[in-house]
């Protein structure tokens, strides 16, 4: 994925994906929608999550990302890292060792 | 068999959100300073990761003798100690323990979901090495 246009994705699944834009866009999970990461990193933009975010394998990063969490952020089987960035949480952060994934 | 989710937030976090940790060998480290309360849930053996636990002012509600706080800022080597633990244990209200080295004192307050939780005896708890030179804080069983 590339380009500089604010994204909206609802119930998506990234997979070995690096989606960077050069100046700042945005990356919005709706209320009610999840977006799955397998081995992906977003870097570079805003992210405003009302929705699931959720980290179900691999290694994943959101890496210098302006975040918004009013939802809920998950890394469930893989590993999710937030680097260098800000995260605002008025949501839910987990961690979930105990999950079956089914998607 | 599932293994362990790990959610690394590697800078500060605002907000009054909240942080869970769930399952086995789960691992939520916050990297620096958080005010975020966290609840390991029921049937949890996993671990909170403080690295820079003397930052962290959130509550930690449902430890159990099968998880641990990595107190990573800590080196077990500048041999940590319990030196205080407050509370009367009343349902809501939290056991504030403090941990010490010669530089360094934090204080972690154990939510009381129940009547008596955590026990006011220090003896209860215990500092380990966590293998990489931090202090893992745990509930003896």
């Amino acid at each position: 994925m590339t380009g500089g246009a604010a994204s909206t994705l609802d119930n998506v699944s990234i997979d070995n994906v690096t989606h960077s834009v050069g100046t700042p866009a945005g990356l919005t999970v709706d209320a009610g929608s999840t977006l799955h990461l397998s081995n992906s990193t977003i870097s570079g933009e805003s992210l405003v999550n009302s929705g699931t975010l959720d980290a179900v394998a691999g290694s994943n990063v959101l890496n210098a990302i302006a975040a918004t969490n009013l939802g809920t952020i998950e890394a469930a089987g893989g590993t999710l890292t937030i680097a260098s960035g800000t995260l605002t949480n008025t949501g839910s952060l987990v961690a979930d060792g105990g999950r079956t994934h089914n998607f | 068999m599932p293994t362990g989710g790990a959610l690394i937030i590697s800078e500060a976090v605002t907000g009054n959100g909240t942080a869970t940790i769930k399952g086995t060998n789960s691992v939520l480290e916050f990297g620096a300073a958080s005010s975020q309360s966290t609840t390991f849930s029921t049937g949890a053996a996993a671990t909170l990761k403080l690295d820079d636990a003397l930052n962290y002012s959130g509550s930690i509600a449902g430890l159990t003798s099968n998880d641990a706080v990595d107190l990573a800022s800590f080196r077990f080597t500048d041999h940590p100690v319990i030196t205080s633990v407050k509370g009367a244990g009343n349902v809501g209200s939290t056991t504030d323990i403090t941990v010490q080295n010669a530089t360094q004192s934090v204080t972690l307050h154990l939510l009381n979901q129940y009547l008596h939780e955590f026990m006011s005896d220090p003896a209860a708890y215990t500092l380990k090495d966590d293998g990489h030179h931090g202090t893992l804080f745990e509930l003896l069983p």
